[in-house]
């Protein structure tokens, strides 16, 4: 079978691509125009896309309430260095757990949801924590936000990293977590559960018939999700020294979607095309126009009205149109 | 702290409550025939306060502002559905983003055109009096939105179940390939629901901008609770969505009464009780 094997090292030499631009971002960035943090703030922002349709995507659930654990770990990790301990890492620790475990409480009743009731709930839960950081002002700095703080370089005993006055570091820190995350979610969709996941998108009946505990699956991939998002949340708050308590809002959460279907979220890498595109648009556009939202909202738009495989599902559906 | 304080408190959440109904059961309506959720739904209420406070400023006229912006919110529904989510046909993901599409758009443009400021409708002379009623004062306007909902209610229910329309929407809402089969122009009544959705959250709209005021960020505020109403009551449920309204302005008005540090929880408390024991809510089918 040739055609197979072509296509699977077409698919290993790509991975090899995006992992090597994405290493070696800092030094090609400044060429084309960009700048380290803007660099950070899409690995970021991709993640959680990425985490987030690892839900979309490949179980076939759409959540609306991303916003509310890349929120929650943003403010663990703001509060935890503010009033605890002025620790990075022990700061993002905080945001983490404490982000997985809401998710995984959360998640027993959402699990047992489907289609637009879980789409709608995972709204209605998530504002319910933006509502908390909203109004707690005296903690949470209410609608100023969680400023007063900033991270700290890492400290390993042997060696400190500078990651807050070297951006370049920061980056390095940002990309290693990103690997982290992604390899493991990548692993995990190789793996027989990866594939019970695909099997509930594609149909949850026939799963069910099978003898899939289809809502445990659904549970453990939403925890999944909810906990790499939440990672993301924490290096976002980092990035800025600050968390806005508009990252918990749902819109946060729909603009998780919308790179993910703008970048095609039935391709691997797609959310993280979506989300560069996002950042590079917005970075752009509100530098020129105070008219950032309906851009990006006409543009998305176009893509859901036009391109519904997304842009990386596109080049790919042409791609494979042009071999044949 | 005696019963007239209760009962006064029990008053202010019934109408709270008939305000959401006419939020929820627009949205309500619109699941049911259409299978989507209308992302953009507290963005009509919005929209419609600002359609409507124009019309105050231009003619002066409250009494005519209530039908004006609740018409267009009506007309900016129909346009929707049919330039924009008609063409996807039977793709309720891809439906539903692009309502997510419209409510930045209009996020946008109605800060660029009434910007960053609050806003608030002030309702005619007369209805700003009270009813004292056995000690209790009530004010007019909340027994006015009472009023207005009900009126809503019937009529909808009315309509749903006396009359041809209503069955023609009740079997689209059943089984729509079905309703097909016998000749009914499915894909009209699609249009003519998501048209009465967004009068119903545009009637909202108006008649909430005198108490909750108008104000960018007000249509991210409402939305949740438009859908704590049908989910409690169940999609596509006229009575599920009088009593789902209900239940989450008592919620939210005790809430506030009560606790106020943690309304939202009480708000979200019915919530999760219900979804634990019944997750279609209470009048929702499977």
């Amino acid at each position: 079978m040739p055609r197979l094997v072509i296509s699977s090292f077409g698919k290993r030499a790509g991975d090899i691509a995006v992992w090597t631009l994405l290493f070696t971002m800092p030094y090609w960035l400044g060429a084309v125009g960009g700048y380290t943090q803007l660099g950070s703030r899409v690995l970021i922002l991709a993640l959680a896309a990425m985490s987030l349709n690892f839900l979309l995507g490949y179980t076939g659930v759409l959540s609306f309430g991303h916003a509310a654990y890349f929120g929650l770990g943003g403010y663990g990790a703001g509060l935890t260095i503010k009033y605890l301990l002025p620790n990075t890492l022990a700061g993002m620790g905080v945001g983490i757990v404490a982000a997985a475990f809401a998710a995984a409480v959360l998640g027993l009743i959402i699990v047992r949801l489907r289609g637009i009731y879980f789409a709608m709930v995972t709204i209605a839960f998530g504002q319910v924590f933006y509502f908390i950081a909203y109004r707690w002002n005296n903690v949470t700095g209410g609608d100023d936000g969680l400023s007063g703080w900033h991270r700290l370089p890492l400290d390993f005993g042997m060696g400190r990293v500078d990651i807050l006055r070297n951006d370049r570091a920061f980056y390095y820190l940002v990309f290693v977590c990103f690997a982290f995350a992604i390899g493991i979610m990548a692993a995990l969709l190789r793996s027989p559960f990866g594939r019970t996941l695909i099997a509930i998108r594609e149909n949850e009946n026939r799963a069910r018939f099978l003898g899939i505990p289809v809502n445990r699956h659904i549970w453990i991939s939403w925890v999944i999700s909810c906990t790499f998002c939440s990672l993301a949340g924490t290096l976002y708050a980092l990035l800025n020294n600050f968390a806005d308590p508009h990252d918990l809002r749902w819109d946060q959460s729909g603009e998780f979607v919308i790179m993910a279907v703008l970048g095609g979220m039935r391709s691997f890498w797609g959310p993280l095309v979506g989300a560069a595109i996002f950042v590079v648009l917005e970075d752009y556009v509100s530098s020129e126009t105070q008219n950032w939202m309906s851009f990006i909202g006409i543009f998305f738009m176009l893509v859901v009205l036009f391109f519904r495989r997304g842009v990386l599902g596109t080049i790919r559906q042409s791609l494979a149109a042009a071999g044949k | 702290m005696d019963a007239r304080f209760w009962l006064l408190q029990l008053f202010n959440g019934i109408s709270y409550g008939a305000l959401l109904f006419l939020l929820g059961s627009g949205l309500s309506l619109i699941f049911g025939v259409m299978r989507i959720v209308n992302l953009a739904h507290g963005t009509f209420f919005l929209l419609a306060g600002y359609v409507g406070l124009a019309v105050i400023s231009g003619t002066g006229s409250w009494w005519l502002a209530i039908p004006a912006a609740a018409l267009a919110i009506a007309l900016l529904g129909v346009a929707m559905e049919r330039v924009f989510l008609r063409p996807l046909g039977s793709e309720p993901l891809r439906q539903v983003l692009l309502t997510f599409g419209f409510v930045l758009l209009i996020q946008q443009a109605t800060l660029d055109i009434w910007g960053g400021s609050n806003f608030e409708i002030n309702p005619p002379a007369a209805l700003m009096h009270s009813l004292v009623l056995g000690g209790l004062y009530l004010p007019l306007y909340r027994i006015f939105i009472v009023t207005v909902a009900a009126a809503v209610g019937i009529l909808l229910s009315l309509v749903l179940d006396k009359t041809r329309a209503g069955a023609i929407v009740r079997a689209t809402v059943d089984d729509a390939q079905m309703a097909r089969g016998v000749g009914i122009d499915t894909s009209r009544v699609s249009m003519l629901t998501f048209g009465l959705g967004a009068l119903l959250a545009g009637l909202g709209g108006v008649i909430g901008g005198a108490f909750l005021g108008i104000y960018p960020g007000l249509d991210f505020e409402v939305l949740p609770l438009a859908f704590a109403v049908v989910i409690i009551g169940g999609m596509g449920s006229l009575a599920g969505a009088a009593v789902g309204a209900v239940v989450v302005g008592l919620a939210d008005n005790f809430g506030k009464v009560l606790f106020p540090q943690a309304s939202y929880f009480t708000l979200y408390a019915p919530l999760v009780l219900l979804l634990a024991i019944r997750p279609t809510g209470l009048f929702g089918r499977e």
